[in-house]
């Protein structure tokens, strides 16, 4: 389909899709993000989960066009996804699409993640900028530094030997959800740095994913929040979490009635 | 042990008690977490009181001197209480996240509830309606 044509079915298209971007002190990016966002996506709603910003992160979501959900203190990424996605559940949305504030994710991947959702091929999709092959200098695009990309690999690894499936970008932060994802996952969400162990548990409940190529670009503003020795510390909390994970009983799906609930289709 | 040790010990222990009661006399401290401090000083206070049990407990254990057993039991006792700490934090983040969310959403729906009234105040003005 030609991207004019969507945009000329854009509210049948994505209206049932909830855009959620979880965003703590980007104030410098924000606006921006939702503005394109709300461009890419027309018909979708687009959310902003405020995780107690001490700048003007929330008041540019909002003039931007974005609803708001402020949380009153901060409570890491996990627990502002889960806003998101309870609001998804309460709402009746049947995809959510996280984003970046940062403006590293571009939303017309989104666009595609959404479709290979819609169509049915998976419950869940997750965008990967590894399946491109290295970016080149000239194209703009974001080039992953290289300790970075050796600690996701490692990642990578441990969660393809968990999951015996090959995923190649296990902490993107770009994905889209269905229904019945986004009613397990507002019940049960793992915290802090909840890419890695959200992917493990999905797996776990025989969710079905896939990965599809994205091109990363360079922030808008801001610096990463893992840098340093705390890298290091990133890379062993992530991993035993998926461990655990790994090795606990998963959370149980939602009761056959809200399950119901939980599936348009059934209504 | 000298019975001096062993008064001072006593003694401390049960100002120790009376604290604790004290504490939860004047609702500083509920009832459930006063039960787990007050066990801890009846425990310290039976060692204390009885040299028997405490040599017993060392030959069970293979510890020789009495007062290393007594420090292990102390220990043992300080580690697994922090660890109810542990869990009791948990537990009250937990809460904390899931009255911080709900608190979110409900104020995203009032702001949209303030603002469909907004409009609603200002449209008959605009457009008078039979009354």
């Amino acid at each position: 389909m030609l991207p004019e044509a969507v945009d000329a079915a854009g509210s049948a298209a994505y209206g049932q899709t909830l855009v959620i971007i979880p965003a703590y002190n980007e104030e410098r990016s924000i606006a921006a993000v939702v503005r394109e966002a709300r461009a890419a996506l027309v018909g979708a709603d687009v959310v902003v989960v405020d995780d107690g910003s001490a700048d003007s992160t929330a008041q540019r979501a909002l003039a931007a066009g974005a609803w708001l959900l402020r949380l009153p203190c901060n409570l890491g990424v996990g627990a502002a996804l889960q806003t998101g996605l309870k609001l998804a559940e309460q709402r009746g949305y049947h995809y959510a699409i996280r984003l970046d504030g940062d403006g590293q994710h571009n939303p017309s991947d989104a666009r595609r993640l959404l479709e290979a959702v819609q169509r049915g091929q998976a419950d869940v999709a997750r965008g990967s900028r590894f399946l491109m092959g290295r970016p080149d200098a000239l194209s703009g695009a974001y080039t992953t530094p290289t300790g970075r990309t050796m600690g996701i690999q490692l990642l990578a690894g441990l969660i393809g030997l968990l999951t015996h499936q090959r995923v190649t970008d296990p902490t993107s932060g770009l994905y889209c959800y269905n229904r019945r994802v986004i009613c397990y996952l507002a019940r049960h969400h793992p915290q802090d740095y909840p890419e890695v162990e959200a992917l493990i548990m999905l797996h776990r409940r025989e969710f079905r994913m896939i990965e599809l190529p994205t091109v990363m670009r360079p922030r808008l503003a801001g610096n990463s929040s893992i840098s340093g020795p705390g890298s290091v510390y990133y890379m062993l909390r992530v991993a035993v979490a998926a461990l655990i994970a790994a090795m606990r009983t998963p959370a149980p799906l939602p009761e056959p009635d809200s399950e119901k609930a939980c599936n348009p289709e059934l209504n | 042990m000298q019975p001096r040790t062993q008064l001072i010990a006593l003694g401390g222990i049960l100002l120790f008690g009376l604290i604790i009661f004290e504490l939860v006399r004047r609702r500083r401290l509920r009832v459930g977490y006063s039960l787990i401090w007050l066990i801890t000083g009846l425990a310290g206070f039976a060692l204390f009181a009885n040299q028997d049990l405490l040599n017993w407990l060392g030959r069970l254990t293979g510890v020789s001197r009495p007062i290393s057993m007594l420090f292990s039991v102390g220990i043992a006792f300080i580690v697994f209480i922090l660890l109810g700490n542990s869990i009791t934090l948990t537990i009250l983040w937990r809460q904390d996240k899931a009255i911080a969310q709900q608190q979110a959403l409900t104020e995203l729906k009032l702001r949209e509830l303030e603002s469909k009234l907004a409009t609603m105040e200002t449209r008959p003005a605009t457009n008078p309606g039979p009354m």
